[in-house]
């Protein structure tokens, strides 16, 4: 009884004491706002045929989706004026997000906007739409700029907490800011535990996956052929393409049990993000990559960030150091000593 | 992006910090050493806040960690690990194959939380497949001409090649015909034939569209199992119906003419296969399956005409 009651208290302890996943929130705040601006820059002279006034067509089927009315009234396909005046608003969200400014306030709004567009079209969506619009929900919770944002430089140089938009009337205690921005790191890390499962269990039936060659296949699809020089050369090798295939059905699908013990984790994590970050050069799907290598790092403990935090200021100091010529002329003489040496 | 500098807790906050603000509990945050020191850098503010509102929080300090935590966090602890156990049952009943009640939960979960992860998988696509149109209109003599095809899916797959990160069009029509192939060869050979053909009659001296009651009845009586299979003949009449709109709109902005019928084809080429990979020899023949004409009987407004006119000037499909 008194060890069930210490386990409770101790869950109860690291749901509500500290806000855990800091560094990797922020992270993957940074990689969403890049997914989500990269996106709508690329899409920014098709919009009006993919989503506005010319993608009426698509309505009898877009229609029978049952989205939530608030979804469905952003973008309108009526005016083409009131569409881009939501669009331009989205890529000013999606840069607000990314420099992690009020997030407390700009996700949501974001969030409603980003599913708001996706919603006048059923051709379009991949698994990396859904991931992020499934992810982002959550995430709405979470504390997204504690780091590399306006919001965290701001509270440096003010020295305080950023005085939130309406003028703290929502303070809320900081135990259920915590327990909401926990609650969301477990959803977002269990989504992405499902993805891997799922998707690994799916690969296992096929037999191109089994065999080894479905990486092939990929590569010599029209749609998926960003840098089609680079895809033929790809699969001039066989073995690279039966040892990505092997790979990604494998570390899918033993992903939650390889992210429990600090070395396979590091291996597994490797992995998944150079294959992200293969599909997307290879692919060109890079949202879905950017959306899925945010969420891989999920699984990077602060300390672990803190570390490679050090060793890269450290090897920026090295590198410094040796280019002497350069760094006195642009600095005043008071500030030449280094505080890395 | 700034390196990360973890800053020390100030000793001076460091004890409104550890005090979960606004709870009579104490974080034992100190029991667990470096992660606790790693994350003193986001504490600092959250220390002043929880001093300024006069210190309820700030309990003694506890050395060992077993303070036991308030009424308010053990609710919220509770809610959380509720909330995860609903998503994962949730989610797992959703991915699972069929259970009874995997309906309710699907449906609950809307569109918003799809679980379909069986992307390239379990047998990855291995087909190119493309929407090409023609269309027809009148000359000065009032008889009607036809077009020459053109293939909508290529002109919008300009988009793709060189591009790091594509323009999404590149799944526009590709996606329509996925979906609208799907929809056809889930209709039997007869009602195939039917689709095949021209949905245009001839209607006081002129032509119109057959209407949607008469095709489905048609497409019906020739069903091995009339009545049953409705819901298959009217979710391909729909996508069918969106390709008119598609085709119609695409091949006005083409042609520059007032088009008065169209058609499309499906096309589909499928690369070498991995052992054949090297072998110039094309190992499988290109098929094509074309649907008859359909009348157009809608006026395309001006502004979405426009937009498909930019969209072909700039893949580089302006005749």
């Amino acid at each position: 009884m008194n060890a069930l009651r210490t386990t409770v208290d101790r869950f109860t302890t690291w749901v509500t004491g500290a806000a855990h996943a800091g560094y990797s929130l922020s992270a993957l705040r940074i990689l969403y706002g890049i997914a989500i601006v990269s996106f709508l820059i690329t899409n920014l002279a098709d919009r009006h045929y993919l989503w506005g006034v010319a993608s009426k067509w698509v309505d009898p089927e877009a229609r029978r989706r049952a989205w939530f009315p608030l979804f469905e009234v952003i973008f309108t396909k009526d005016n083409a004026f009131a569409f881009d005046l939501a669009y331009g608003a989205l890529i000013v969200l999606g840069l607000l997000f990314l420099v992690g400014w009020q997030t407390r306030f700009v996700t949501p709004v974001l969030l409603v906007f980003w599913v708001g567009l996706s919603t006048n079209s059923t051709v379009l969506t991949n698994g990396g739409d859904t991931i992020l619009r499934i992810t982002l929900l959550f995430l709405v919770f979470a504390k997204l700029s504690r780091h590399w944002s306006v919001d965290a430089w701001l509270t440096r140089r003010r020295g305080r907490e950023l005085r939130p938009i309406l003028r703290g009337r929502l303070a809320i205690p900081a135990w259920l800011a915590n327990a909401a921005n926990n609650t969301a790191v477990m959803l977002c890390a269990y989504q992405i535990m499902l993805v891997y499962v799922n998707s690994g269990i799916y690969k296992l039936m096929g037999p191109e996956w089994r065999e080894g060659t479905a990486f092939y296949y990929s590569l010599v699809l029209d749609v998926f052929r960003p840098f089609p020089m680079l895809s033929d050369l790809a699969w001039q090798v066989g073995a690279f393409v039966w040892v990505a295939t092997f790979l990604s059905v494998w570390v899918q699908l033993l992903f939650p049990v390889l992210i429990l013990w600090r070395p396979t984790r590091i291996v597994a994590l490797a992995f998944t993000i150079m294959m992200h970050l293969g599909i997307g050069l290879f692919l060109g799907l890079w949202p879905f990559s950017l959306a899925m290598i945010a969420l891989d790092l999920l699984f990077v403990r602060d300390r672990s960030w803190v570390a490679v935090g050090r060793w890269a200021s450290h090897a920026g100091g090295v590198l410094r150091q040796l280019l002497p010529e350069r760094a006195p002329a642009e600095r005043p003489v008071t500030t030449t000593a280094d505080p890395v040496s | 992006m700034t390196p990360i500098t973890p800053t020390p807790v100030e000793p001076s906050t460091g004890s409104a910090t550890d005090a979960a603000p606004g709870s009579t509990d104490t974080a034992p945050r100190q029991a667990r050493g470096a992660e606790g020191a790693a994350r003193g850098a986001e504490e600092p503010a959250r220390g002043a806040e929880g001093a300024a509102r006069g210190g309820r929080g700030s309990a003694p300090r506890q050395t060992e960690g077993t303070a036991s935590p308030g009424r308010g966090a053990r609710i919220a602890a509770a809610v959380s690990i509720a909330l995860v156990a609903a998503y994962v049952a949730g989610t797992l009943i959703i991915v699972s194959p069929t259970t009874p009640v995997r309906g309710a939960v699907v449906a609950a979960a809307g569109p918003y939380f799809t679980q379909k992860w069986n992307v390239f998988a379990p047998s990855i696509m291995k087909t190119n497949i493309t929407f090409s149109v023609q269309a027809q209109w009148r000359d000065a003599d009032g008889t009607l001409v036809k077009s020459e095809w053109v293939n909508v899916t290529q002109l919008e797959q300009e988009s793709v090649a060189g591009n790091a990160e594509p323009s999404r069009i590149q799944k526009s029509s590709w996606n329509a015909m996925l979906a609208y192939n799907s929809r056809y060869l889930a209709l039997d050979a007869a009602q195939r034939e039917i689709v095949r053909d021209t949905f245009i009659q001839r209607a006081d001296g002129g032509y119109r569209a057959k209407s949607a009651e008469s095709l489905i009845a048609d497409l019906d009586a020739v069903s091995p199992t009339p009545g049953s299979g409705q819901g298959d003949v009217v979710r391909f009449l729909r996508y069918d119906y969106m390709l008119k709109e598609y085709a119609t709109a695409f091949s006005t902005a083409y042609f520059g003419e007032d088009v008065e019928r169209v058609r499309w084809r499906i096309d589909r080429t499928r690369p070498n296969d991995f052992d054949h990979r090297f072998s110039a020899e094309q190992q499988f023949d290109d098929t094509a399956v074309t649907f008859g004409w359909r009348q157009v009987d809608d006026v395309i407004d001006p502004e979405t005409l426009a937009v498909y006119r930019d969209v072909i000037n700039r893949y580089g499909g302006a005749r």
